[in-house]
């Protein structure tokens, strides 16, 4: 019965549908050409709104409305990098519901040194963090 | 090195050269890496890295997430990942490995995803991974690959992806111990844990 393992064929039962690999590189350029192209557009439409709104005089309370919104947003980004920095057992969905892509890369390196695999795997039994 | 190939070749030992093949793509990867960062060439090696990398990469991703569909979508957002953030590489580990992780790390967030979304299925999602495996049309397992795929899943997630690496992939504790972050100690009793479980489970279902 120990040999079951050793007598197990290594070949996998799952397939790929035909021609999956060929033109995959040529499909994903295409999808990151795509993706890029819609980032440089908000960012030029965003120039523009800027310069649209740069030199317009708006009312005091507007201005202080969006002063105030402005530091709203700065606090719960904090918050979330703090907690993001604090929190050791980071967990995959955790990582998923990170605001931003910059921070999911922050976390990226970290997330791997912590999966905890090691403390995990000394024990027969694993808890799930999920 | 030359003398190991031939002898590969005359014994027709697939996982050796497996390896010796990999070894050889390292370096071109390698090669990659200053082109990938430099705006002018990016495209070019983006293209012949994932050219390079797609294989070993899907199916690293498939045997942790079972289904082909999923395992495509993983393997995109992996790619996507790497194109965002190749920037910020700077050497610390093998590119290869660092990949390794991006792909790892897409592969257990989607997987979360997933035990989330089906968290009112009356059903482990283990169980529910099993069966939209047998239901994909690309799956083509007879009894005992069947059952050898069930008692992987009674694996915990990250054993499963370290059994994985080791047995199905060939992989050295210390590749690995890179990727994963972890002591090759720690590996190897993790691997001798997960082959009894599985070697239990199977005799459990045989009797």
């Amino acid at each position: 019965m120990e040999n079951n393992m050793e007598n197990m064929e290594k070949k996998l039962p799952f397939e790929v549908p035909e021609n999956y690999f060929e033109g995959f590189e040529e499909k994903m350029m295409a999808k990151i050409e795509a993706m890029e192209a819609a980032e440089a557009k908000e960012v030029k439409m965003k120039k523009v709104r800027d310069i649209n709104t740069a030199g317009s005089s708006k009312p005091m309370w507007g201005k202080w409305a969006t002063g105030v919104a402005a530091a709203a947003v700065v606090l719960v980004g904090v918050f979330t990098v703090l907690n993001l920095r604090n929190d050791v057992s980071q967990t995959g969905e955790e990582i998923m519901m990170a605001a931003s892509d910059e921070e999911y890369y922050d976390v990226l390196n970290e997330e791997l040194s912590t999966l905890e695999i090691e403390e995990a795997l000394a024990q027969i039994e694993f808890e799930y963090e999920y | 090195m030359k003398k190991l190939l031939y002898l590969c070749t005359f014994f027709e030992n697939k996982c050796v050269t497996n390896r010796y093949i990999a070894m050889k793509e390292d370096n071109a990867i390698d090669k990659l890496v200053p082109m990938l960062q430099n705006p002018a060439t990016r495209n070019k090696a983006m293209a012949e890295l994932m050219r390079l990398t797609k294989h070993t990469l899907y199916w690293h991703i498939r045997k942790m997430v079972l289904v082909h569909e999923d395992a495509d979508d993983v393997l995109q957002n992996t790619y996507i990942k790497i194109w965002k953030s190749v920037e910020s590489f700077k050497g610390e580990s093998q590119f290869y490995t660092w990949m390794y992780r991006i792909a790892t790390n897409e592969a257990l967030t989607f997987m979360a995803q997933q035990r989330m979304q089906n968290v009112q299925v009356p059903m482990d999602y283990e169980d529910l991974m099993i069966e939209r495996m047998e239901a994909d049309a690309y799956y083509d397992g007879d009894a005992m690959q069947t059952k050898f795929q069930k008692a992987i899943m009674t694996l915990p997630e990250k054993q499963r992806l370290v059994f994985n690496m080791r047995y199905f992939e060939d992989k050295s504790y210390a590749e690995i111990a890179e990727i994963t972050g972890t002591s090759e100690g720690a590996l190897k009793a993790s691997y001798h844990i997960a082959a009894e479980k599985i070697t239990a489970y199977i005799k459990n279902q045989d009797d």
